[in-house]
């Protein structure tokens, strides 16, 4: 494919798959890719350096490549990479990557106990009910601890260094959804979040989902802390099978239910005392009889090994290998993974007894990972912390409250899911006139400086013309290459009539500045991951 | 920025050219055709109760002798009985003798007296399946049994029902930030949550340039692109039929909440010339496996939502609801019997309701299967007798005037209809 026969049209046309990989192929020669960011330093990600080792398995991957085309000129593979491991680029991720190379970008992100995180550390202090023992943090005004729950999820997402290890965070959250705004959970989300799903998310899937079969979190939020002996509640059974292990059509059926519950009665909340608000198994309300499920027989007298056997079960099934890896594939992917890719993570988490991070190597390893730029439209809480990194922006308390009440408007405020599936990943979910119409004005806000305590990087060198302007703010928020119709719109809405290449009164450059980031973050290229 | 004034910003937006569809559509609403003599297509208002409501405790069949030993602690009292549990108990209200509304949909009951409100009992999914995702989704495509289909029925339904090229953005509208997924399919249905809200926000004479920039970085044709347009034809259509100028009518008082404000924006967009045919809303919190309640509680504070919503809706459009038509759903009923945490744990058959001019109310319809424990489905729950497509089925035919069944629900065999709507006049 000829450089100028590169148009959105002509990509959308000419066939996928063939298309995007021609585009990769071409990337380096392309003078579209020269010529878009001409002054800036991240042009080096497009024209510079060898290109990343997956690259050479690009060609092989053709025919898996997904029929979705965003009709865009791909970015550069590792302004990819970053922005897939990550909640979205910035200078320090890229520059890292580049230092690092794709594979050890992607080792480097699966270690992230090596990773210093002690700036972020230090700023979560802020928060003191996220370290509270249970007995206190029931003693707390409920709002305040919800409240400092979701800062906290999104601070953490726009700063921390172990930016993979919160997308992580973020998947199990969603995989062993809780609901943070009812009930107990107002209180014990916080716990759930700091001993169940923060500690366990690139462990053993076995340990998280014992866990989180434990947590009171989940003890009230899917009834099972009044499961008993004497009246069972099916409630979490059911959906710990259909939505945390085995999956819909994993074999399981309306007896396998009723008998896991049984297994799960006692499992309950200290009610009292300083242990209030933690685990209890209490014998009493156990039915300690022998149950049966899937074919295996949970012998009578284990009392709350009953409930851990029906675990041990569940997390070695092959039914639940191949729901997650499906849904890990989705998440860091696509949303139409290759049924060979959802196999080989499976295949992964049997054989390494559920290694999260090891299935995680397999996925991220992979070429279909490599070929799926504009895969994945960025949700609303991506898009939000996206946004606020790439604008390197100044967040103070009132800004978290400020973005948790964006991301309530535009329905992903963190831990506010009612039912247990999670929200939504998949990007028709997302992308209707609502969803386009709330990112549209969050980016409107957040160019005009108008969500308080929100502060962007606004500066910008002096004499600067219209495509210096356009140039220079495209390259910060979208590091990627832009169709030369795309970036004249650009240039004609910072110009507004002047010509592009003279010097741009100052008055008229911070007039309009607002509007160019607005239509840059609206833009169809800040929506894909 | 300041806050944009909808007055003015309504006036410069008039400026904008607008969608090829538009000057027709203003021409081909509600009164222009009431004055032909063909009969006028119902807007549907689909309300989904997610999360499977309690039906037994919604159209209870207190006179089922099986009823009150299946419910001993969230039974609702029978009608005849004294009203004790304080003075915001009470007892059901009598339908027919057999069943009762629950106390808290007592602003539906002078709907039902004037025969506009009926229900159905022992409704459902002919599919066996306990799990709410999957029993939403059969029930959203439409296809029970079948995940074939990627359309939801709704949009089925419009593309059947499409008769001279109209292609509104308003002709199916699904409340929330997220699209529900009977509406799915080729045919652009709009998400929304709130009309005031529904435009971008910037300064005045500023933000008509921006949207135009930002529609140029959407001129392609690509998935997204699409998204993309199908938004601005919203916002510039709500703009210019401006809604929110409808305000409610003979006293309706919407309760303060999302499903009040949703039901008053539907009534809203009605009476707009939007060209507006469906419009789905979610009501959730149905999954009651705790503390479900009786006749107060958090079931009693749904219904009670459900309830002042309808009820406001109705008494907003009046005579309009003459070409008006609601329907309730919900992915499965509840346990029969009660658990031991004070709720119901997913069941199967449930109640419906429908609610407009061309209703037959007044009447609870469908066959009761029975409580009794040899009259129950696996495990212990309410037989379906009445396939929910039997019901949206003749909707469809009768109110919506869209002969094209097989498009809308392939394989169905509709059996004799209820009776429970008059042909559209």
């Amino acid at each position: 494919m000829s450089a100028t026969a590169l148009s959105r049209r002509n990509l959308f046309t000419a066939g996928a798959g063939a298309a995007f990989a021609a585009v990769l192929a071409d990337a380096a020669s392309d003078p579209l890719f020269a010529s878009a960011r001409p002054d800036l330093p991240l042009t080096a990600w497009v024209a510079a350096g060898p290109r990343p080792a997956p690259m050479a398995a690009l060609a092989a991957g053709r025919g898996s490549v997904p029929s979705l085309s965003s009709g865009l000129p791909p970015p550069d593979p590792a302004v990819f990479l970053v922005n897939r491991l990550t909640f979205g680029q910035q200078p320090a991720e890229l520059a890292r990557a580049a230092q690092l190379g794709w594979d050890g970008f992607i080792e480097e992100q699966l270690n992230p106990e090596q990773i210093d995180d002690s700036a972020l550390d230090a700023a979560l202090g802020a928060f003191p009910t996220l370290w509270m023992r249970p007995d206190r943090l029931l003693g707390m005004d409920k709002k305040t601890v919800a409240d400092e729950l979701a800062a906290a999820a999104i601070l953490r997402a726009i700063y921390s260094k172990r930016q993979l290890l919160e997308l992580m965070v973020d998947f199990w959250t969603n995989h062993f959804n809780v609901f943070g705004r009812e009930k107990l959970d107002f209180w014990l989300k916080t716990v759930d979040d700091r001993e169940v799903v923060r500690p366990f998310a690139l462990g053993k899937f076995g340990d998280l989902l014992n866990a989180s079969a434990a947590s009171p979190a989940m003890l009230s939020y899917l009834d099972n802390a009044s499961n008993t002996k004497a009246g069972p509640n099916e409630n979490y059974a059911r959906e710990m099978m259909e939505l945390h292990t085995l999956g819909l059509g994993g074999g399981q059926t309306q007896q396998d239910v009723e008998q896991v519950a049984r297994c799960f009665t006692g499992w309950t909340i200290q009610g009292s005392g300083p242990l209030r608000g933690t685990f209890r198994f209490n014998p009493a309300t156990h039915d300690d009889s022998a149950h049966t499920f899937l074919g295996e027989t949970i012998p009578a007298g284990l009392g709350m090994g009953q409930g851990l056997a029906v675990l041990a079960v569940c997390a070695g099934h092959p039914a639940t290998a191949a729901h997650v890896a499906g849904k890990l594939c989705v998440r860091f992917v696509s949303d139409n993974p290759s049924p060979a890719l959802v196999a080989a993570a499976a295949a992964t988490f049997t054989a390494s007894g559920g290694d999260i991070r090891e299935v995680m190597r397999t996925i991220l390893g992979s070429a279909e990972l490599a070929a799926a730029a504009d895969q994945k439209l960025r949700r609303p809480f991506e898009a939000v912390v996206a946004a606020v990194r790439a604008l390197d922006a100044q967040i103070d308390a009132g800004g978290l409250a400020s973005l948790a009440g964006a991301l309530r408007l535009m329905g992903q405020l963190p831990f506010n899911w009612q039912p247990p599936n999670g929200y939504p990943d998949a990007g028709a979910a997302w992308a209707n006139t609502n969803g386009m119409l709330s990112r549209w004005n969050l980016g409107l806000a957040l160019g005009a400086d108008a969500l308080s305590g929100v502060t962007a990087d606004r500066t910008f060198p002096p004499n600067v013309t219209a495509a210096h302007l356009a140039d220079l703010f495209a390259g910060r928020l979208l590091a990627r290459p832009l169709l030369p119709a795309d970036r004249e719109q650009l240039i004609v809405w910072v110009a507004a009539g002047r010509p592009a290449d003279a010097p741009l009164p100052i008055g008229q450059a911070e007039a309009k500045l607002p509007g160019l980031i607005a239509l840059i973050l609206d833009s169809p290229y800040f929506q894909w991951r | 920025m300041r806050p944009c004034d909808r007055r003015s910003f309504l006036k410069a937006l008039g400026g904008l050219s607008l969608p090829a569809w538009f000057p027709r559509l203003a021409f081909s609403t509600a009164p222009e055709r009431q004055s032909t003599s063909a009969p006028q297509r119902d807007i549907l208002v689909c309300i989904f109760q997610r999360g499977a409501a309690d039906g037994l405790n919604t159209i209870v069949p207190v006179g089922d002798s099986s009823y009150y030993g299946n419910r001993p602690t969230i039974g609702i009292p029978e009608p005849s009985a004294p009203a004790t549990g304080g003075a915001t108990g009470g007892t059901a209200i009598d339908l027919d003798g057999f069943f009762a509304l629950h106390p808290a949909l007592g602003p539906l009951k002078p709907f039902y007296d004037d025969k506009a409100l009926a229900a159905v009992h022992a409704a459902g999914s002919p599919d066996p399946t306990h799990s709410h995702f999957q029993a939403m989704d059969y029930m959203e495509r439409g296809t029970p049994g079948s995940q074939a289909l990627s359309t939801g029925w709704i949009n089925r339904h419009l593309q059947a029902a499409a008769g001279d090229g109209d292609v509104s953005p308003f002709r199916a509208v699904g409340f929330g930030t997220l699209l529900q997924a009977s509406l799915r399919g080729p045919v652009p249905a709009t998400a929304l949550q709130s009309i005031t809200d529904f435009h971008l926000r910037g300064r005045l004479g500023a933000v008509e340039t921006f949207q135009a920039s930002l529609a140029s970085l959407y001129a392609d044709v690509t998935w997204l692109d699409a998204q993309g347009v199908e938004t601005f034809n919203a916002i510039n259509a709500l703009a210019a039929a401006n809604p929110l100028a409808y305000l409610p009518q003979h006293g309706a008082q919407y309760p303060d909440s999302d499903f009040g404000l949703a039901m008053r924006q539907v009534a809203q967009l009605s009476r707009a010339s939007l060209g507006l045919e469906v419009a789905c809303v979610d009501v959730g919190g149905w999954d009651t496996h705790h503390s479900e309640g009786g006749a107060t509680g958090q079931l009693a504070r749904l219904l009670g939502d459900l309830a002042a919503g309808l009820a406001a809706f109705a008494t907003d459009l009046g005579d309009r609801m003459k070409h008006v038509l609601v329907v309730t759903m919900s992915e499965f009923g509840r346990r029969v019997l009660e658990n031991a945490s004070g709720g119901t744990d997913h069941g199967h058959g449930n109640s419906m309701l429908v609610l407009g001019g061309g209703v037959n109310g007044g009447k609870v319809y469908g066959s009761w299967p029975g409580l009794a424990p040899d009259q129950l489905a696996s495990p212990g729950d309410l037989q379906v007798t009445t396939d929910f497509r039997t019901v949206l089925a003749e909707i469809v035919i009768k109110r919506l005037l869209n002969s094209n069944l097989p498009a809308v629900f392939p394989g169905f065999q509709a059996p004799p209809y209820l009776g429970i709507v008059q042909p559209a006049a």
